[in-house]
């Protein structure tokens, strides 16, 4: 078990970062070209920066609209879990002590015991979100199996990473689950249809926006 | 009689009493100088070490040419602070490159040695 932890933390985990990040620009390109079918190409749309802002600035609003407007709690408890999904794993202690041992360089953390609430509120937010998602039937009728998987996937490296912190269970096994898991789901975010829960609610907004005017 | 007492206060005290610097077999390490603790404290099999290993591999004291004199009965917090403001090692980062490299250097080439995983240093008490 001892090579498997020097290999999940050594060179799978550049695997994993890098993919991460080619995943992000492949998604990017991707983005920009099927925003563009309806213009004239990838390029123009990209260098059309006015265009493209617009359109994020028109998602980002659609969004706050949701948060402040007819489902606040639900904005809410959307916020919590995206903070956390990334707050949690970039500012704690243990990681960042790691990336100061092995690359000299490192984030503020914040102390163990703020992740282990945040990290309780994660889970939270994701069973809360899980349970919508089978119990109320609009949205039960649009999710797929990948969404459920979703749940699943960011769910468990959060689960054995306060299991592993509470040392219940074996902990080795669960140490190394934790970073099995974590690294797959740094290779899935790029892919993961961003938007995916906020989408269907936003476009849901949108059509009573505008069945309104 | 009395001098019988008297031999049998000395024998105990030669039998049982450590001598001065002898060391315990075993380090709870849980400096007061961090502060409130983040993680449980670490117990240290010191004689499990010293029995196995030079003492000079972790006890240091550099001279003017760098030559290690040894630094056995001194505290590592002595030379190593919690927060250096010259950007010398910090007393954490000093137990964990000392303890964690030679763990994970035994281990990769199959050996048996201490922890290189947080919980297996820092273990809670059940
Ligand atoms: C694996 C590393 C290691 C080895 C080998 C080792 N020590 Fe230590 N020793 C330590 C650590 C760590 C401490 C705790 C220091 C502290 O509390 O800051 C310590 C503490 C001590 C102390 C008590 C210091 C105090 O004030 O509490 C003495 C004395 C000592 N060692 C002597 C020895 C001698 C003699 C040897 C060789 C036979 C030896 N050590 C080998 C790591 C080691
Ligand atoms: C008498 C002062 C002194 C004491 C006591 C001391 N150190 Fe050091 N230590 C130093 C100095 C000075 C350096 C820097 C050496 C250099 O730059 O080459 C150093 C370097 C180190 C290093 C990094 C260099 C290396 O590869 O070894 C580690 C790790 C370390 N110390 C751990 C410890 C630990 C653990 C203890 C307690 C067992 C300890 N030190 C006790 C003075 C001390
Ligand atoms: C120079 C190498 C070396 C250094 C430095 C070192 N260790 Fe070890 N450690 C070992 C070896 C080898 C063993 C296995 C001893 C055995 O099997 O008898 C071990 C065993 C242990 C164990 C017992 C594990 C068990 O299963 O019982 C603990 C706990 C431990 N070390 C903690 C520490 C801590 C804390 C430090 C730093 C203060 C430290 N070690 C520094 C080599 C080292
Ligand atoms: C080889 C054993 C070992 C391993 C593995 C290890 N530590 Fe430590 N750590 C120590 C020792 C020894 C100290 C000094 C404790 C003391 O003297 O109070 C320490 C101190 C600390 C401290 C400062 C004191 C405190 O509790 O606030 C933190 C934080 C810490 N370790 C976190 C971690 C984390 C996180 C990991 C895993 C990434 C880890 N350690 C892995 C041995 C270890």
């Amino acid at each position: 078990m001892d090579k498997l932890y020097e290999f999940l933390v050594g060179p799978a985990l550049w695997a994993a970062f890098t993919l991460f990040v080619l995943g992000l620009v492949v998604r990017l390109a991707y983005f920009c070209g099927a925003l563009s079918k309806e213009r004239s190409g990838f390029l123009h749309s990209c260098a059309d920066l006015k265009w493209v802002f617009g359109s994020i600035i028109g998602k980002l609003v659609a969004i706050k609209n949701v948060m402040s407007g007819s489902q606040p709690l639900w904005g809410i408890i959307l916020f919590l879990f995206h903070a956390c999904l990334l707050g949690v794993p970039l500012f704690l202690l243990a990681h960042n002590m790691l990336w100061e041992e092995a690359y000299s360089m490192s984030l503020p953390s914040l102390p163990d015991s703020v992740c282990d609430l945040l990290t309780v509120v994660f889970i939270a937010a994701n069973a809360v979100l899980l349970a919508a998602r089978i119990v109320r039937t609009e949205l039960r009728r649009i999710s797929t199996t990948w969404d459920y998987s979703l749940h699943f996937l960011t769910g468990v490296p959060f689960v054995a990473g306060f299991l592993a912190y509470h040392q219940i269970g074996p902990y080795r096994l669960i140490l190394i689950l934790h970073i099995i898991f974590a690294e797959i789901l740094l290779i899935i975010i790029p892919f993961s249809k961003p938007g995916h829960a906020i989408h269907t609610i936003v476009t849901g907004k949108l059509k009573q926006l505008q069945s309104s005017y | 009689m009395k001098c019988t007492k008297l031999l049998a206060v000395l024998m105990f005290f030669i039998a049982f009493v450590p001598p001065a610097f002898s060391q315990e077999p075993e380090i709870i390490l849980n400096h007061e100088e961090f502060g409130k603790h983040q993680r449980p404290a670490v117990i240290f099999p010191h004689e499990a070490h010293s029995t196995k290993i030079d003492c000079l591999r972790c006890h240091h004291d550099f001279d003017a040419y760098s030559n290690n004199r040894g630094g056995e009965g001194q505290q590592c917090v002595n030379c190593h602070d919690v927060h250096p403001d010259d950007g010398s090692l910090s007393l954490q980062e000093a137990f964990h490159l000392q303890c964690k490299e030679c763990h994970e250097t035994f281990r990769f080439q199959g050996k048996s040695a201490g922890g290189t995983m947080c919980g297996e240093c820092h273990i809670r008490k059940k």
